[in-house]
């Protein structure tokens, strides 16, 4: 998960304000998104894994864009 | 029979405290009964091995850590004061218990399908408390499963402060764990701002 992390980073870039974020912003992304991972493995639903794809992108985005922007970029992308 | 139940609990007790210093994988059943000051025999009355022993042990640790966490949750206290109210206790109880912290977050992802089931159980209990935060979103419309997002990032950033020892740092990590609790709500200015009262408030 930690080599995912700084790819997530590049976020900031695209963030109003994204060099005062938190330093830990993309682990918290990371950790969203394998808390979404988790829920559906646990519940034996690997193979529904591919229909949250819109769901990771807005939480790997929501730290750095917000809520508004996020939904937006998912719109577009899927 | 009381008495029982008191060696029965002591062994669990044990076997937290112990994994929590050695790992999982590390830990045997001898550690486990030297360290309850049981016998063989004891430790195999009650359980059939390590592994039924541990999983025994996270639930006792789930219900009285995670249990008290949510009760924290609950009452009639604006949303983020309860979010900010339960997440405190929770790093307080693993500031002062670095065992039974890496225990119940790191730990358990070493000792099998079952417990990593039971670890994110107890992560999941938090979820039907943070999707109240959605009354702090305005009225926009949130992915359905927002919450879990919200526990993820929390979950994560505890995860790797005590991966990485730090389990007396997490009280001074709470802005950081409020950020993470409040951004997929909020957005990063409005987290920001709740970041930065509780970092004044610390």
């Amino acid at each position: 998960m930690q080599r995912l992390t700084p790819l997530f980073d590049d976020g900031r870039d695209f963030a109003p304000g994204g060099r005062s974020l938190p330093a830990n912003t993309s682990r918290m992304a990371a950790g969203a998104v394998a808390g979404l991972v988790a829920d559906e493995l646990v519940a034996g639903r690997a193979e529904q894994l591919p229909g949250l794809l819109s769901d990771v992108l807005f939480a790997t985005l929501v730290p750095y864009l917000g809520p508004d922007a996020a939904a937006r970029e998912v719109g577009e992308e899927i | 029979m009381a008495a029982t139940q008191t060696r029965r609990q002591a062994i669990l007790a044990a076997m937290v405290r112990v994994v929590g210093q050695k790992g999982y994988k590390e830990t045997s059943v001898a550690d486990v009964i030297a360290e309850a000051n049981v016998s063989r025999t004891t430790f195999y009355k009650h359980f059939e091995d390590k592994h039924t022993c541990f999983l025994a042990a996270y639930e006792m640790l789930v219900e009285e850590v995670f249990g008290e966490v949510v009760a924290k949750c609950d009452g009639g206290a604006p949303w983020l004061a309860r979010m900010t109210t339960g997440l405190t206790t929770l790093v307080d109880r693993f500031a002062v218990d670095p065992a039974l912290a890496r225990t119940a977050v790191v730990e358990v992802a070493a000792a099998g399908a079952d417990a990593r089931r039971l670890h994110w159980e107890a992560v999941a209990r938090f979820t039907e408390y943070l999707d109240a935060g959605r009354e702090l979103a305005g009225g926009r419309e949130l992915p359905a499963n927002i919450s879990l997002m919200s526990a993820g990032a929390v979950s994560g950033l505890i995860f790797d402060e005590l991966l990485a020892g730090r389990a007396a740092e997490l009280p001074a990590r709470l802005p950081d764990l409020l950020f993470a609790m409040l951004v997929p709500y909020v957005g990063p200015q409005v987290a920001a701002a709740e970041m930065r009262r509780a970092a004044q408030r610390h």
